[in-house]
Protein backbone atom coordinates (compact mmCIF):
# COMPACT_ATOMS: atom_id res chain seq x y z
CA UNK A 1 0.00 0.00 0.00
CA UNK A 2 1.68 3.16 -1.08
CA UNK A 3 1.63 6.12 2.01
CA UNK A 4 0.95 9.38 1.75
CA UNK A 5 2.41 12.41 3.34
CA UNK A 6 1.25 11.71 7.37
CA UNK A 7 -1.09 14.37 8.58
CA UNK A 8 -2.07 17.23 9.54
CA UNK A 9 -2.08 18.70 6.25
CA UNK A 10 -2.60 22.78 6.52
CA UNK A 11 -3.94 25.64 3.74
CA UNK A 12 -2.39 28.75 3.85
CA UNK A 13 -2.86 31.54 1.23
CA UNK A 14 0.78 32.44 -0.49
CA UNK A 15 2.28 35.39 -1.70
CA UNK A 16 4.55 33.07 -4.14
CA UNK A 17 3.14 32.56 -7.62
CA UNK A 18 1.26 29.64 -8.84
CA UNK A 19 1.95 27.47 -11.74
CA UNK A 20 1.04 29.93 -14.32
CA UNK A 21 3.67 32.29 -13.60
CA UNK A 22 0.76 34.98 -12.92
CA UNK A 23 2.05 37.43 -10.01
CA UNK A 24 -1.48 38.66 -9.52
CA UNK A 25 -3.40 35.25 -8.56
CA UNK A 26 -4.90 33.99 -5.60
CA UNK A 27 -2.93 30.66 -4.57
CA UNK A 28 -3.32 28.14 -1.66
CA UNK A 29 -0.62 25.86 -0.62
CA UNK A 30 -0.77 23.19 0.96
CA UNK A 31 1.60 21.58 3.42
CA UNK A 32 2.33 19.47 6.43
CA UNK A 33 5.17 19.29 9.02
CA UNK A 34 7.35 16.79 6.61
CA UNK A 35 6.35 18.12 3.26
CA UNK A 36 6.04 21.99 2.31
CA UNK A 37 3.89 22.78 -0.87
CA UNK A 38 2.86 19.01 -1.38
CA UNK A 39 -0.35 20.65 -3.55
CA UNK A 40 -1.54 23.91 -4.91
CA UNK A 41 -4.53 25.43 -6.03
CA UNK A 42 -4.50 28.74 -7.97
CA UNK A 43 -6.94 31.21 -9.32
CA UNK A 44 -5.65 33.87 -12.59
CA UNK A 45 -6.19 37.49 -11.67
CA UNK A 46 -9.03 39.27 -13.23
CA UNK A 47 -7.84 42.41 -15.04
CA UNK A 48 -7.68 45.01 -12.32
CA UNK A 49 -8.51 48.58 -14.29
CA UNK A 50 -11.63 49.70 -13.01
CA UNK A 51 -12.99 50.73 -16.19
CA UNK A 52 -12.73 47.16 -17.14
CA UNK A 53 -14.66 45.51 -14.08
CA UNK A 54 -17.51 48.24 -14.36
CA UNK A 55 -18.05 46.95 -17.86
CA UNK A 56 -17.49 43.39 -16.92
CA UNK A 57 -19.52 42.73 -13.47
CA UNK A 58 -20.43 39.22 -14.37
CA UNK A 59 -16.93 37.73 -15.13
CA UNK A 60 -16.11 39.80 -11.93
CA UNK A 61 -18.81 38.06 -9.83
CA UNK A 62 -18.40 34.69 -11.19
CA UNK A 63 -14.26 35.30 -10.49
CA UNK A 64 -15.38 36.08 -6.44
CA UNK A 65 -17.47 32.81 -6.67
CA UNK A 66 -14.31 30.67 -8.35
CA UNK A 67 -12.05 32.47 -5.35
CA UNK A 68 -14.55 31.38 -2.95
CA UNK A 69 -14.93 27.76 -4.58
CA UNK A 70 -11.05 27.25 -4.49
CA UNK A 71 -10.78 27.98 -0.88
CA UNK A 72 -13.25 25.31 0.00
CA UNK A 73 -11.70 23.52 -2.06
CA UNK A 74 -8.42 23.71 -0.51
CA UNK A 75 -9.72 23.14 2.90
CA UNK A 76 -11.22 19.75 2.28
CA UNK A 77 -7.96 18.94 0.57
CA UNK A 78 -5.98 19.89 3.83
CA UNK A 79 -8.86 17.49 5.81
CA UNK A 80 -8.36 14.79 3.83
CA UNK A 81 -5.66 12.74 5.77
CA UNK A 82 -8.60 13.06 8.75
CA UNK A 83 -11.28 12.34 6.44
CA UNK A 84 -9.63 9.23 5.64
CA UNK A 85 -8.26 8.44 9.37
CA UNK A 86 -12.31 9.17 10.33
CA UNK A 87 -13.49 6.29 8.01
CA UNK A 88 -11.09 4.02 8.75
CA UNK A 89 -11.34 3.93 12.52
CA UNK A 90 -15.53 4.23 12.12
CA UNK A 91 -15.29 0.88 10.14
CA UNK A 92 -12.64 -0.50 12.79
CA UNK A 93 -15.75 -0.59 15.18
CA UNK A 94 -17.20 -2.85 12.89
CA UNK A 95 -14.73 -5.34 13.36
CA UNK A 96 -15.74 -5.32 17.25
CA UNK A 97 -14.54 -8.70 19.11
CA UNK A 98 -16.92 -8.76 22.05
CA UNK A 99 -20.49 -8.75 22.12
CA UNK A 100 -21.03 -10.78 25.07
CA UNK A 101 -24.19 -8.73 26.37
CA UNK A 102 -27.05 -7.84 24.47
CA UNK A 103 -26.31 -3.97 24.22
CA UNK A 104 -22.65 -5.08 23.20
CA UNK A 105 -24.28 -7.06 20.56
CA UNK A 106 -26.72 -4.59 19.53
CA UNK A 107 -23.85 -2.18 18.85
CA UNK A 108 -21.51 -4.64 17.44
CA UNK A 109 -24.35 -5.82 14.59
CA UNK A 110 -25.47 -2.22 13.68
CA UNK A 111 -21.64 -1.45 12.89
CA UNK A 112 -20.55 -4.54 11.51
CA UNK A 113 -23.40 -3.74 8.29
CA UNK A 114 -21.70 -0.29 8.50
CA UNK A 115 -18.41 -1.27 8.06
CA UNK A 116 -19.07 -3.83 5.18
CA UNK A 117 -21.31 -0.55 3.82
CA UNK A 118 -17.96 1.41 4.19
CA UNK A 119 -14.90 -0.91 3.80
CA UNK A 120 -15.06 -0.78 -0.29
CA UNK A 121 -14.42 2.51 0.20
CA UNK A 122 -11.18 2.34 2.20
CA UNK A 123 -10.29 -0.52 -0.36
CA UNK A 124 -9.75 2.43 -3.16
CA UNK A 125 -6.91 3.44 -0.85
CA UNK A 126 -5.37 -0.28 -0.50
CA UNK A 127 -6.36 -0.88 2.66
CA UNK A 128 -7.86 -4.49 2.87
CA UNK A 129 -10.35 -5.40 5.50
CA UNK A 130 -7.64 -7.64 7.52
CA UNK A 131 -5.95 -4.42 8.09
CA UNK A 132 -7.95 -2.76 9.87
CA UNK A 133 -7.63 -3.21 13.64
CA UNK A 134 -10.73 -5.21 15.48
CA UNK A 135 -11.67 -2.95 18.86
CA UNK A 136 -14.33 -3.88 21.22
CA UNK A 137 -16.27 -1.86 22.71
CA UNK A 138 -14.78 -1.61 25.95
CA UNK A 139 -11.20 -0.51 24.25
CA UNK A 140 -12.87 1.98 22.61
CA UNK A 141 -14.41 3.50 25.50
CA UNK A 142 -10.85 3.57 26.79
CA UNK A 143 -9.40 5.17 23.31
CA UNK A 144 -12.19 8.04 23.73
CA UNK A 145 -11.29 8.74 27.22
CA UNK A 146 -7.66 8.92 26.09
CA UNK A 147 -7.59 10.92 23.16
CA UNK A 148 -10.02 13.64 25.37
CA UNK A 149 -7.24 13.86 28.19
CA UNK A 150 -4.71 14.20 25.96
CA UNK A 151 -6.31 16.83 23.66
CA UNK B 1 1.17 17.00 -11.39
CA UNK B 2 -2.08 18.17 -12.02
CA UNK B 3 -5.46 16.84 -9.96
CA UNK B 4 -8.89 16.66 -11.97
CA UNK B 5 -12.45 16.29 -10.91
CA UNK B 6 -14.30 13.42 -12.30
CA UNK B 7 -16.81 15.46 -14.08
CA UNK B 8 -14.34 18.22 -15.10
CA UNK B 9 -10.91 17.23 -16.88
CA UNK B 10 -10.38 20.50 -18.79
CA UNK B 11 -9.32 22.14 -15.62
CA UNK B 12 -7.51 21.18 -12.61
CA UNK B 13 -8.08 21.33 -9.06
CA UNK B 14 -4.79 21.42 -7.77
CA UNK B 15 -1.40 21.03 -8.93
CA UNK B 16 1.30 18.68 -7.13
CA UNK B 17 4.54 20.25 -7.72
CA UNK B 18 7.08 18.49 -9.44
CA UNK B 19 10.02 18.45 -11.07
CA UNK B 20 13.25 20.10 -9.31
CA UNK B 21 10.48 21.11 -6.61
CA UNK B 22 10.07 17.92 -5.81
CA UNK B 23 11.93 16.38 -2.68
CA UNK B 24 10.01 13.15 -1.94
CA UNK B 25 9.34 10.24 -3.07
CA UNK B 26 7.37 9.75 -6.48
CA UNK B 27 4.94 7.29 -4.90
CA UNK B 28 4.34 9.49 -1.76
CA UNK B 29 3.00 12.04 -4.22
CA UNK B 30 0.76 9.41 -6.13
CA UNK B 31 -0.67 8.61 -2.94
CA UNK B 32 -1.21 12.43 -1.99
CA UNK B 33 -2.52 12.81 -5.44
CA UNK B 34 -5.25 9.92 -5.07
CA UNK B 35 -6.42 11.36 -1.40
CA UNK B 36 -6.95 14.72 -3.02
CA UNK B 37 -8.79 13.49 -6.16
CA UNK B 38 -10.77 11.60 -2.94
CA UNK B 39 -11.08 14.34 -0.37
CA UNK B 40 -15.21 15.24 -1.81
CA UNK B 41 -15.65 11.23 -1.74
CA UNK B 42 -14.69 10.81 2.01
CA UNK B 43 -16.37 13.88 3.15
CA UNK B 44 -19.83 12.67 1.72
CA UNK B 45 -19.31 9.05 3.38
CA UNK B 46 -18.54 10.59 6.68
CA UNK B 47 -21.51 12.68 6.01
CA UNK B 48 -23.50 10.02 5.42
CA UNK B 49 -22.20 7.85 8.30
CA UNK B 50 -22.86 10.93 10.69
CA UNK B 51 -26.61 10.29 9.21
CA UNK B 52 -26.63 6.60 10.05
CA UNK B 53 -25.29 7.25 13.45
CA UNK B 54 -28.03 10.23 14.37
CA UNK B 55 -30.59 7.27 13.05
CA UNK B 56 -28.89 4.93 15.05
CA UNK B 57 -29.15 6.84 18.14
CA UNK B 58 -32.87 7.75 17.60
CA UNK B 59 -33.52 3.60 17.34
CA UNK B 60 -31.63 3.48 20.54
CA UNK B 61 -33.11 6.04 22.48
CA UNK B 62 -36.50 4.30 20.89
CA UNK B 63 -35.40 1.17 22.58
CA UNK B 64 -34.39 2.52 25.91
CA UNK B 65 -30.71 0.85 25.38
CA UNK B 66 -28.36 2.10 28.47
CA UNK B 67 -27.02 5.57 28.01
CA UNK B 68 -23.31 4.42 28.36
CA UNK B 69 -23.95 2.76 24.74
CA UNK B 70 -25.64 5.89 23.19
CA UNK B 71 -22.76 7.86 24.57
CA UNK B 72 -20.61 5.39 22.77
CA UNK B 73 -22.24 6.00 19.60
CA UNK B 74 -22.77 9.75 20.07
CA UNK B 75 -18.39 9.75 20.26
CA UNK B 76 -17.97 7.91 17.82
CA UNK B 77 -20.33 10.67 16.00
CA UNK B 78 -18.35 13.39 17.21
CA UNK B 79 -15.10 12.06 16.33
CA UNK B 80 -16.64 12.29 12.74
CA UNK B 81 -18.16 15.75 12.88
CA UNK B 82 -14.44 17.41 14.21
CA UNK B 83 -12.70 16.02 10.70
CA UNK B 84 -16.08 17.62 9.03
CA UNK B 85 -15.63 20.55 10.51
CA UNK B 86 -12.17 20.70 9.12
CA UNK B 87 -13.17 20.14 5.67
CA UNK B 88 -15.43 22.69 5.48
CA UNK B 89 -13.60 25.19 7.24
CA UNK B 90 -15.21 25.69 10.30
CA UNK B 91 -12.74 24.29 12.65
CA UNK B 92 -11.33 26.19 15.25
Amino acid sequence: MSQHTPGPWRVYKSDRFGESGNKHADVWLIESDTRKAMAMLEVWALNSSPKWRRENRAAVLEHRETISEVKANAHLIAAAPELLAAVREFVSYGRCRQANTAERKMLAEHFAQLAKQYSPLLERFGVAPHQISQVDFDELNGRVAIAKATA
Amino acid sequence: MGVYSSGDESQPIAWIPSSEERTYELKEEHANARLIANAPVLLNAIQAADAELTAMLRLFESESLPQRARLRVADIRNDLRVATAKAIGEAP
